[in-house]
Protein backbone atom coordinates (compact mmCIF):
# COMPACT_ATOMS: atom_id res chain seq x y z
CA UNK A 1 0.00 0.00 0.00
CA UNK A 2 2.60 2.57 1.07
CA UNK A 3 4.67 1.73 -2.16
CA UNK A 4 1.70 2.30 -3.85
CA UNK A 5 1.18 5.66 -2.52
CA UNK A 6 5.17 6.15 -3.20
CA UNK A 7 4.92 5.06 -7.30
CA UNK A 8 1.88 7.50 -7.24
CA UNK A 9 3.37 10.56 -5.53
CA UNK A 10 6.76 9.87 -7.72
CA UNK A 11 3.98 9.42 -11.35
CA UNK A 12 2.28 12.89 -10.16
CA UNK A 13 3.28 15.52 -12.87
CA UNK A 14 5.38 18.64 -11.41
CA UNK A 15 2.29 21.28 -12.03
CA UNK A 16 4.60 24.00 -11.36
CA UNK A 17 7.19 23.13 -13.80
CA UNK A 18 4.61 22.27 -16.60
CA UNK A 19 2.60 25.47 -15.95
CA UNK A 20 5.95 27.49 -16.08
CA UNK A 21 7.24 25.72 -19.66
CA UNK A 22 3.45 26.07 -21.46
CA UNK A 23 3.64 29.90 -20.08
CA UNK A 24 7.19 29.91 -22.15
CA UNK A 25 5.71 27.96 -24.87
CA UNK A 26 2.63 30.54 -25.18
CA UNK A 27 4.92 33.27 -25.13
CA UNK A 28 7.32 32.16 -27.70
CA UNK A 29 4.95 31.80 -30.09
CA UNK A 30 2.87 35.08 -29.79
CA UNK A 31 6.33 37.07 -29.85
CA UNK A 32 7.31 35.10 -32.65
CA UNK A 33 3.94 35.64 -34.49
CA UNK A 34 4.24 39.18 -33.67
CA UNK A 35 8.11 39.42 -35.05
CA UNK A 36 6.90 37.80 -38.25
CA UNK A 37 3.64 40.17 -38.22
CA UNK A 38 1.04 37.50 -38.08
CA UNK A 39 -0.27 39.49 -34.88
CA UNK A 40 0.38 42.83 -33.46
CA UNK A 41 1.47 42.24 -29.86
CA UNK A 42 1.10 45.23 -27.06
CA UNK A 43 4.09 44.71 -25.07
CA UNK A 44 1.58 47.09 -22.37
CA UNK A 45 -0.71 43.84 -22.40
CA UNK A 46 2.20 41.91 -21.46
CA UNK A 47 2.07 42.45 -17.96
CA UNK A 48 -1.33 42.41 -17.01
CA UNK A 49 -2.31 39.71 -18.62
CA UNK A 50 0.82 37.53 -16.80
CA UNK A 51 -0.60 38.47 -13.61
CA UNK A 52 -3.44 37.34 -14.47
CA UNK A 53 -2.11 34.30 -15.74
CA UNK A 54 -0.32 33.82 -12.30
CA UNK A 55 -3.95 34.15 -10.76
CA UNK A 56 -5.72 31.25 -12.50
CA UNK A 57 -2.90 29.28 -11.83
CA UNK A 58 -2.70 29.58 -8.03
CA UNK A 59 -6.56 29.86 -8.26
CA UNK A 60 -6.40 26.52 -10.38
CA UNK A 61 -4.22 24.86 -8.43
CA UNK A 62 -5.23 25.34 -4.89
CA UNK A 63 -6.52 22.56 -4.55
CA UNK A 64 -3.49 20.48 -5.16
CA UNK A 65 0.13 21.83 -3.88
CA UNK A 66 0.81 25.17 -6.26
CA UNK A 67 4.30 26.09 -6.24
CA UNK A 68 6.07 28.76 -4.04
CA UNK A 69 7.33 30.89 -6.50
CA UNK A 70 4.34 31.53 -8.01
CA UNK A 71 3.44 34.02 -5.19
CA UNK A 72 6.07 36.65 -4.90
CA UNK A 73 5.87 36.34 -8.87
CA UNK A 74 2.59 37.51 -8.61
CA UNK A 75 3.55 40.49 -5.60
CA UNK A 76 6.55 41.53 -8.28
CA UNK A 77 3.64 41.57 -11.23
CA UNK A 78 1.09 43.28 -8.96
CA UNK A 79 3.61 46.01 -7.78
CA UNK A 80 4.49 46.76 -11.68
CA UNK A 81 1.05 46.75 -12.48
CA UNK A 82 -0.29 49.17 -10.19
CA UNK A 83 2.31 51.14 -11.13
CA UNK A 84 1.44 50.81 -14.72
CA UNK A 85 -2.06 52.21 -13.45
CA UNK A 86 -1.45 54.59 -11.42
CA UNK A 87 1.47 56.51 -13.67
CA UNK A 88 0.70 54.79 -17.20
CA UNK A 89 3.78 57.63 -18.23
CA UNK A 90 6.18 56.08 -16.68
CA UNK A 91 7.68 53.13 -17.95
CA UNK A 92 7.64 49.71 -15.17
CA UNK A 93 10.38 47.84 -17.34
CA UNK A 94 12.52 51.09 -18.77
CA UNK A 95 13.80 49.49 -22.26
CA UNK A 96 10.80 46.92 -22.79
CA UNK A 97 7.81 48.22 -24.17
CA UNK A 98 6.67 50.16 -27.68
CA UNK A 99 7.44 54.11 -28.34
CA UNK A 100 6.38 55.93 -30.50
CA UNK A 101 8.37 59.05 -31.69
CA UNK A 102 6.54 61.83 -33.91
CA UNK A 103 8.82 65.11 -33.78
CA UNK A 104 7.13 68.06 -35.66
CA UNK A 105 10.13 70.12 -36.19
CA UNK A 106 13.83 69.27 -36.71
CA UNK A 107 14.87 70.47 -33.26
CA UNK A 108 12.77 67.85 -31.92
CA UNK A 109 14.38 64.89 -33.52
CA UNK A 110 17.20 62.45 -31.41
CA UNK A 111 20.33 61.60 -33.44
CA UNK A 112 19.96 58.25 -31.01
CA UNK A 113 16.84 55.76 -30.79
CA UNK A 114 17.08 52.75 -28.55
CA UNK A 115 15.05 50.09 -27.33
CA UNK A 116 15.54 46.56 -25.73
CA UNK A 117 12.71 44.18 -26.71
CA UNK A 118 9.58 45.65 -28.24
CA UNK A 119 8.20 48.35 -31.04
CA UNK A 120 10.02 51.51 -32.12
CA UNK A 121 7.81 53.71 -34.30
CA UNK A 122 9.56 56.83 -35.64
CA UNK A 123 7.16 58.87 -37.67
CA UNK A 124 9.58 61.52 -39.32
CA UNK A 125 6.99 62.40 -41.45
CA UNK A 126 6.02 65.68 -40.77
CA UNK A 127 9.92 66.87 -40.42
CA UNK A 128 11.34 69.48 -42.58
CA UNK A 129 15.07 67.77 -43.48
CA UNK A 130 15.90 70.98 -45.75
CA UNK A 131 16.06 72.98 -42.34
CA UNK A 132 19.94 71.40 -41.53
CA UNK A 133 22.47 73.67 -42.80
CA UNK A 134 23.70 71.91 -45.58
CA UNK A 135 25.15 68.79 -43.13
CA UNK A 136 22.80 65.93 -43.46
CA UNK A 137 21.05 65.17 -40.25
CA UNK A 138 22.17 61.59 -38.56
CA UNK A 139 19.84 59.57 -37.24
CA UNK A 140 20.24 55.77 -35.51
CA UNK A 141 18.48 53.61 -34.23
CA UNK A 142 18.95 50.00 -32.21
CA UNK A 143 16.20 47.37 -31.11
CA UNK A 144 17.38 44.09 -29.67
CA UNK A 145 14.47 42.11 -30.15
CA UNK A 146 11.37 43.46 -31.74
CA UNK A 147 10.61 46.03 -34.60
CA UNK A 148 12.13 49.21 -36.04
CA UNK A 149 9.41 51.41 -38.07
CA UNK A 150 10.47 54.84 -39.56
CA UNK A 151 8.09 56.93 -41.70
CA UNK A 152 9.58 59.38 -43.73
CA UNK A 153 8.34 62.46 -45.69
CA UNK A 154 7.94 62.04 -49.39
CA UNK A 155 9.92 64.97 -50.88
CA UNK A 156 13.03 63.86 -48.35
CA UNK A 157 16.84 63.39 -49.85
CA UNK A 158 17.94 60.25 -47.61
CA UNK A 159 20.44 57.40 -47.51
CA UNK A 160 19.47 54.66 -45.69
CA UNK A 161 20.84 51.85 -44.25
CA UNK A 162 19.16 48.78 -42.44
CA UNK A 163 20.22 45.59 -40.81
CA UNK A 164 18.74 42.72 -39.18
CA UNK A 165 20.83 39.82 -37.52
CA UNK A 166 17.66 37.55 -37.86
CA UNK A 167 14.78 38.68 -39.51
CA UNK A 168 14.04 40.87 -42.26
CA UNK A 169 14.57 44.61 -43.33
CA UNK A 170 12.08 46.73 -45.89
CA UNK A 171 13.11 49.71 -47.20
CA UNK A 172 10.73 51.09 -48.98
CA UNK A 173 10.45 49.02 -52.02
CA UNK A 174 13.59 47.08 -51.21
CA UNK A 175 13.16 44.03 -48.99
CA UNK A 176 15.95 41.53 -47.44
CA UNK A 177 15.51 38.71 -45.05
CA UNK A 178 17.08 36.00 -43.03
CA UNK A 179 20.30 36.19 -41.29
CA UNK A 180 22.35 39.06 -41.49
CA UNK A 181 19.73 40.97 -43.87
CA UNK A 182 21.54 43.96 -44.86
CA UNK A 183 19.76 46.69 -47.38
CA UNK A 184 20.61 50.05 -48.35
CA UNK A 185 18.65 52.92 -50.63
CA UNK A 186 19.12 56.13 -51.46
CA UNK A 187 15.73 58.30 -52.17
CA UNK A 188 15.98 61.45 -54.28
CA UNK A 189 18.41 63.25 -56.34
CA UNK A 190 19.89 65.54 -54.57
CA UNK A 191 22.89 65.38 -51.85
CA UNK A 192 21.27 63.31 -48.48
CA UNK A 193 19.72 65.60 -46.18
CA UNK A 194 18.99 62.92 -43.75
CA UNK A 195 21.40 59.67 -42.95
CA UNK A 196 19.24 56.81 -41.62
CA UNK A 197 21.45 54.00 -39.87
CA UNK A 198 18.62 51.36 -38.43
CA UNK A 199 19.99 48.12 -36.61
CA UNK A 200 18.23 45.28 -34.89
CA UNK A 201 18.85 42.21 -33.66
CA UNK A 202 16.40 39.68 -34.48
CA UNK A 203 13.09 41.34 -35.84
CA UNK A 204 12.13 43.83 -38.59
CA UNK A 205 13.19 46.87 -39.73
CA UNK A 206 10.85 49.09 -41.92
CA UNK A 207 10.95 52.59 -43.69
CA UNK A 208 7.89 53.56 -45.24
CA UNK A 209 7.54 57.18 -47.27
CA UNK B 1 -15.31 14.36 2.19
CA UNK B 2 -14.93 17.95 2.16
CA UNK B 3 -12.49 19.16 -0.92
CA UNK B 4 -9.01 20.45 0.56
CA UNK B 5 -8.04 24.00 -0.75
CA UNK B 6 -4.98 25.88 -0.04
CA UNK B 7 -6.32 29.01 1.53
CA UNK B 8 -3.25 31.13 0.69
CA UNK B 9 -3.36 30.15 -3.24
CA UNK B 10 -7.26 30.61 -3.43
CA UNK B 11 -6.35 34.15 -1.92
CA UNK B 12 -3.37 35.47 -3.51
CA UNK B 13 -4.97 33.74 -6.73
CA UNK B 14 -8.45 36.01 -6.65
CA UNK B 15 -6.47 39.28 -6.07
CA UNK B 16 -3.88 38.65 -8.80
CA UNK B 17 -7.20 37.87 -10.78
CA UNK B 18 -9.13 40.62 -10.17
CA UNK B 19 -5.73 43.18 -10.93
CA UNK B 20 -4.73 41.18 -13.83
CA UNK B 21 -8.18 41.43 -15.37
CA UNK B 22 -8.90 45.24 -14.54
CA UNK B 23 -5.64 46.19 -15.89
CA UNK B 24 -5.62 44.10 -18.88
CA UNK B 25 -9.38 45.46 -19.76
CA UNK B 26 -7.90 49.08 -19.31
CA UNK B 27 -5.15 48.69 -21.60
CA UNK B 28 -8.03 46.92 -24.32
CA UNK B 29 -9.76 50.39 -23.76
CA UNK B 30 -12.83 48.90 -22.09
CA UNK B 31 -12.62 50.73 -19.41
CA UNK B 32 -10.34 53.65 -17.40
CA UNK B 33 -9.53 52.10 -14.05
CA UNK B 34 -10.17 53.69 -10.89
CA UNK B 35 -8.06 52.89 -8.08
CA UNK B 36 -10.56 54.34 -5.33
CA UNK B 37 -13.09 51.22 -6.78
CA UNK B 38 -10.03 48.46 -7.62
CA UNK B 39 -8.47 48.13 -3.91
CA UNK B 40 -11.88 48.04 -2.03
CA UNK B 41 -13.29 45.53 -4.89
CA UNK B 42 -9.96 43.32 -4.88
CA UNK B 43 -10.35 43.60 -0.67
CA UNK B 44 -14.08 42.00 -1.05
CA UNK B 45 -12.85 39.17 -3.80
CA UNK B 46 -9.98 38.24 -1.23
CA UNK B 47 -12.57 38.25 1.75
CA UNK B 48 -14.43 36.18 -0.56
CA UNK B 49 -11.97 33.35 -1.80
CA UNK B 50 -10.66 33.42 1.72
CA UNK B 51 -14.21 32.80 3.36
CA UNK B 52 -15.12 30.26 0.77
CA UNK B 53 -11.59 28.41 0.85
CA UNK B 54 -11.97 28.17 4.44
CA UNK B 55 -15.78 27.08 4.29
CA UNK B 56 -14.23 24.03 1.97
CA UNK B 57 -11.77 22.92 3.73
CA UNK B 58 -7.75 23.95 3.62
CA UNK B 59 -4.45 22.46 2.94
CA UNK B 60 -2.53 24.57 5.63
CA UNK B 61 -2.13 22.82 8.92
Amino acid sequence: MQQTQSADTRRRPPLGTVALGIALVVLGVVWFLDVLGAIDLRWALVLPASLLAVGVALVALAGREPPGWLYPVGIVLTVLVIGQITAPDIDPLPGIGDRTERPSTLADVEPSYGLGIGSIEIDLSDVDFDDSDGEPFEIEANVAIGEIVVRLPADVNARIDGHSLIGEVVLVDEERSGLNADADLTLGTSPPDLLLDLTIGIGAVEVTQ
Amino acid sequence: MKPRIDRSAATFGVVFLVVGLAALVEELGGWTVDLAVLLPATLIAAGLALTVSAVLGDRTP
